[in-house]
C-alpha cells in the first residue's frame, strides 16, 4: 500500500459533475481528491476482501446475540418500544439490502482493523461506485480496482423485487444544502429502477401519518415500501416514531429495524466480549477501566467523527466537537494509523449480502469527519 | 465496464441549475400511455380491478372506468370524478376502442394525512442523515 502524488485532470470537476457528484469541493478545498491515488497490491487488497466477509459474519453472530438480550439492546441504543419490532423483524428475516460499509484502520501491513460499521445510512456510495471507477478508467485503464459496487447493489434489488408489495419504493432523506444525501439517495433509486420497480422520492419531513398509524407520502399515497437515508434512531426518537408502531408491518422498512443492532458503536463491545483478540478487531467496551494503553471515545450514536476524542497516555490529543450525546461512550483500542503524505486514510470496504463489493478511501486527521477527503485507488500487480 | 445510471445525472443537472432542492416526481408515468381502464365502486373511487373482474359479492356496486390515452391516471382511493384530478374518461367505453388494464406503477393507495413533519427534526439539529 502506498500512496501516489498526482496531476489532477483538466476540468475534473467538471467530470465528476458529469456523473452526479456535485459536492466535490467547498470553500476549504476538494472533497474529492485526485492530487494522489493509493495502489495496493493484489495480497493487500485480498486480505481486504476477507476481513470484510470475515467481519460481516462476526455482526451475523453478534445480531443473534443481541436480539435476544433486553440488556444488550438498550446498550446499543434500542428504545424499549423498539424492542419488539427488532426482534420481530431480524427473526422473521425481512427483505434487506443488508449493504454497509465497513471502517477498516490498515496501514499496509498486518490485518485490517475493524473502526465501526455503517449500516444503515452508510454514503460515499456514488463516489466508489461510480466516480473513482471512471477516474480510473481514464486515468489508468490498465490497471484493476476494487469495485463491483453498482453491480453488487444492482443484484441486490433484483433480488429483492419479489418481496415487494406492487414493486413499489418510496426514498426519503433530507434536504441538505450540498446535495449529498439527495444524490446518494437518487443513486440507490435509480439502481432500484434499473431493477425494475417503480419508485418515487420524498423528503423526509415531507411524510405524513394517517389517522390509523400507516405512512403517506406528500401526495397522500400509502408508502408501503421505504428506502430512507435517515437513520432510524433520529426516526425512533422523532414525534413519529412512536405512532408508526402499530402499523409497522406495513411497510417495508430499508434498511430493517434490526439494522439498530449493528449500527451504534455499543456492537463493538458486544464484538470484542464475544471474539476477544479476534484479527480484525480492536479491544473495545463501554467501560474506560478495560483499556490499558491508548484509546479512542466514540459516543454510541454519532455520525461523521463528531464527539470523538483521541486519548494517548491519558491526554486527548484530538478532539471532534459536536452536538450528540457523550453520556454513553464506546472505548476502542486506538489503531497506529499512518501518515502516508497528507493525512491519515481509513478504508471504507463495502459489503452487499455478507460479500466484499468495494473500496473507497478517506484521508483527514487522526479522527475522520466531514472535513475528509475521498482519494482514489488503483491495485497494482 | 460501463456503469449505466440516469436518474442521478439527471436530478445532478437540475440541483446545479437550480438553488433550491428538488425531490420531485418527474419520472413517474402517471397518465394514461393508452386507453385504459379501471374499477371504480359507486363513488367513483378507483378500487382493485379484481373488483370488477370477479365480480366479488358484497360491498356494494363496482364498475369499469375507461381512461383517456393522455388522461392522468387515477391510484386507488382516487375519485374519477374530482375535478382536481383531471382525470379524463367515461363510465361508457367508445365502440371499437380496445382498453388496456391499469400499468402496475399505478396501482398505489391513498390515505389522508393527519399530521406531517413528525420526522426530519434530527437532521435540523445535526444536518444529514448519511454515515
Amino acid at each position: 500500500m502506498h500512496r501516489l502524488s498526482l496531476t489532477p485532470r483538466k476540468n475534473w470537476q467538471h467530470a465528476v459533475e458529469e456523473l452526479g457528484l456535485i459536492w466535490h469541493s467547498d470553500a476549504d478545498g476538494p472533497y474529492w481528491d485526485e492530487s494522489a491515488c493509493y495502489s495496493f497490491t493484489l495480497a493487500e487488497i485480498e486480505a481486504i476482501e476477507a476481513a470484510t466477509e470475515e467481519v460481516h459474519g462476526l455482526y451475523r453472530e453478534a445480531g443473534a446475540k443481541i436480539v435476544n438480550d433486553e440488556r444488550l439492546l438498550a446498550e446499543c441504543g434500542v428504545p424499549k418500544s423498539y424492542h419488539d419490532v427488532v426482534r420481530s423483524a431480524w427473526q422473521a428475516g425481512v427483505p434487506a439490502l443488508d449493504y454497509g460499509r465497513f471502517d477498516f484502520g490498515y496501514n499496509g501491513s498486518g490485518p485490517p482493523k475493524l473502526f465501526e460499521f455503517n449500516c444503515d445510512t452508510p454514503t460515499s456510495m456514488l463516489e466508489t461506485a461510480i466516480v473513482q471507477w471512471e477516474w480510473k478508467e481514464a486515468v489508468f485503464p490498465k490497471l484493476d480496482q476494487l469495485n463491483s459496487l453498482h453491480e453488487q447493489l444492482l443484484a441486490r434489488w433484483q433480488v429483492l423485487v419479489p418481496n415487494i408489495p406492487d414493486a413499489a419504493v418510496w426514498f426519503t432523506h433530507t434536504d441538505d444544502d450540498a446535495h449529498e444525501d439527495t444524490i446518494t439517495a437518487t443513486y440507490m433509486r435509480d439502481l432500484a429502477v434499473q431493477a425494475g420497480l417503480n419508485t418515487r422520492a420524498v423528503l423526509i419531513d415531507q411524510i405524513g401519518i394517517d389517522a390509523g398509524g400507516r405512512i403517506v407520502d406528500q401526495e397522500d399515497y400509502l408508502i408501503t415500501a421505504l428506502f430512507k437515508l435517515y437513520p432510524w434512531e433520529w426516526l425512533a426518537a422523532e414525534e413519529f416514531g412512536q405512532k408508526i408502531l402499530p402499523r409497522f408491518t406495513e411497510t417495508l422498512w430499508l434498511e430493517p429495524v434490526w439494522k439498530m443492532m449493528w449500527s451504534n458503536k455499543a456492537v463493538l463491545a458486544v464484538l470484542w466480549d464475544m471474539f476477544p483478540g479476534h484479527p480484525n478487531l480492536l479491544a473495545s467496551s463501554l467501560d474506560p477501566r478495560a483499556m490499558t494503553g491508548d484509546y479512542v471515545a466514540k459516543p454510541i450514536h454519532a455520525r461523521e467523527g463528531a464527539n470523538i476524542e483521541v486519548v494517548s497516555r491519558g491526554q486527548v490529543i484530538e478532539r471532534h466537537g459536536g452536538g450528540y450525546n457523550r453520556e454513553n461512550l464506546l472505548f476502542q483500542e486506538r489503531y497506529p494509523l499512518r501518515d502516508f503524505g497528507k493525512g491519515y486514510p481509513v478504508l471504507g470496504s463495502w459489503s452487499v449480502a455478507g460479500l466484499a463489493a468495494g473500496l473507497g478511501i478517506r484521508e483527514d486527521g487522526l479522527i475522520t469527519g466531514n472535513r475528509a477527503r475521498f482519494v482514489p485507488h488503483v491495485i497494482e500487480g | 465496464m460501463n456503469k449505466q445510471f440516469a436518474l442521478t445525472t439527471a436530478m445532478a443537472a437540475t440541483l446545479t441549475s437550480l438553488s433550491a432542492c428538488s425531490s420531485g416526481n418527474d419520472w413517474d408515468g402517471s397518465y394514461a400511455d393508452n386507453d385504459t381502464r379501471v374499477c371504480v365502486d359507486e363513488a367513483g373511487n378507483r378500487v382493485d380491478d379484481n373488483r370488477c373482474n370477479n365480480h366479488i359479492r358484497g360491498g356494494g356496486y363496482h364498475g369499469w372506468y375507461y381512461v383517456n390515452r393522455g388522461s392522468r391516471m387515477p391510484y386507488y382511493g382516487d375519485s374519477v370524478n374530482d375535478p382536481k384530478l383531471g382525470i379524463q374518461g367515461s363510465k361508457t367505453p367508445v365502440a371499437g376502442k380496445s382498453y388496456a388494464s391499469a400499468p402496475a406503477h399505478t396501482n398505489l393507495t391513498r390515505s389522508a394525512a393527519m399530521s406531517r413533519g413528525g420526522f426530519g427534526s434530527s437532521s435540523r439539529s445535526f444536518g444529514g442523515g448519511r454515515s
